[in-house]
């Protein structure tokens, strides 16, 4: 299943935060969709989440200072 | 020519904005902030921005310390008020977590268009000036008056003095031990910006150029961000102090983050959408300004410019740094 977390306008920690929390509540197996508007944040989070690991399925620059991830949770 | 120099106006303006626009466009490109450097170390474990401030300090050590050698910049070392220096720089390690980065970090945002880094400055200038200038300087005043003052032999204390050895023989020593740590780190992962070593180096070089450029036309300073942005809110308020190398560097760190935000399509107005965030950012900038004006200098100030000259009290002004920011992050983040 693939869910979708909007943090444009957080800069780190809240960005990363958010995305741990929601990562937390889903199934392994499930996709999350994270659009954001800060630079460094389109490093922390995939270094997180390979640490934590996860899987880094794409980092995306979108727009003018817009990004998504795709993460996939694969442990619990 | 050199004295010349020391009078001209426009040379001051153009090696200000020069040394603060190559400044911020670093600060950018290498995302480099030292709220983001002490945090992720304890929030995700991760070093990389930790990593570039220390590959910036062991440059700007030994570079600094040659200018002084070659007699191109006096030695200067920061006063050990140890009492102000303890409460200032935990304080302002709180305050950029509520800010949103540290002095530089919050400097570079403005020039991405981050709204919130604009609050924070805001609140970071008129603070800074209360507890400098204005009706809070009492506070200061006290905290750094003599009695809470170390000196070791009628002088500022220097690491090299403490182990009463020779400077370079306590520079060789430091280089080398953080020299192995850092070659032995890993390379970064996902790095959409300058890679640490680059971003260290260029930081490091830069703050050894603030100091060489500032005393060109003027006093030798070095790249600070506290006082100056003070001068930038009293100047047009109330006439001083007169305009210097280091307002006119302080202007150029934004201009020159926006350079690099702008060529790499990074550069928006942006902000929170929580109305409350922006008064959390305006809160952070105070405390920092605050803070800032009791340890003598920001992160930027006390952690590079001045800890390379090896002055114990800017240790200890970066150490409390840390602890404050850690404090704040375990509070918010980690409690749980």
């Amino acid at each position: 299943m693939l869910h979708t977390l909007d943090v444009k306008g957080e800069v780190c920690p809240y960005s990363t935060v958010k995305t741990k929390k929601k990562m937390k509540d889903l199934a392994i197996g499930d996709q999350l969709k994270v659009i954001f508007d800060y630079p460094l944040t389109a490093e922390e989070i995939p270094r997180w989440a390979e640490k934590a690991g996860h899987k880094v399925i794409e980092v995306k620059k979108t727009g003018d200072a817009e990004w998504e991830i795709l993460l996939e949770k694969a442990v619990a | 020519m050199l004295e010349s120099l020391q009078e001209s106006f426009a040379a001051m303006v153009i090696l200000g904005l020069f040394t603060g626009a190559a400044f911020g466009f670093t600060l950018q490109r290498g995302r480099f902030c030292m709220n983001t450097a002490f945090r992720d170390i304890l929030l995700t474990k991760d070093f990389t921005t930790f990593q570039a401030y220390i590959l910036a300090l062991l440059i700007s050590i030994v570079g600094v310390n040659l200018l002084v050698d070659f007699g191109l910049i006096e030695s200067e070392i920061k006063p050990f008020n140890w009492l102000a220096n303890a409460i200032g720089g935990y304080l302002f390690g709180i305050g950029i977590v509520f800010a949103g980065g540290c002095g530089s970090g919050t400097w570079y945002r403005v020039g991405e268009g981050l709204v919130g880094s604009m609050v924070a400055v805001l609140g970071f200038a008129i603070s800074a000036m209360a507890a400098s200038i204005g009706k809070l300087d009492f506070i200061r005043k006290y905290l750094r008056q003599e009695d809470f003052t170390i000196q070791i032999n009628d002088q500022a204390p220097t690491l090299h003095g403490l182990v009463g050895a020779n400077k370079w023989i306590v520079i060789a020593v430091i280089t080398a031990a953080l020299g192995i740590w850092l070659f032995r780190a890993q390379r970064p992962a996902h790095q959409k910006g300058w890679t640490w070593p680059v971003t260290g180096a260029v930081i490091g070089l830069l703050i050894v150029f603030g100091w060489w450029s500032s005393s060109l036309v003027g006093k030798a300073e070095g790249i600070t961000l506290a006082s100056t942005t003070v001068s930038l809110l009293s100047y047009p308020t109330v006439g001083i102090p007169k305009p210097n190398w280091g307002m006119f560097m302080l202007i150029g760190i934004p201009l020159g983050a926006f350079v690099s935000a702008r060529l790499l399509g990074e550069a928006k107005l942006r902000g929170p959408s929580e109305p409350s965030r922006y008064l959390k950012q305006f809160g952070g900038g105070l405390l920092m300004g605050f803070a800032a004006m009791q340890s003598g200098g920001c992160n930027i100030n006390q952690g590079l410019t001045n800890l390379s000259m090896l002055s114990l009290g800017s240790l200890e002004v970066i150490l409390f740094i840390i602890l404050g920011n850690w404090t704040m992050v375990w509070f918010l983040f980690l409690r749980d």
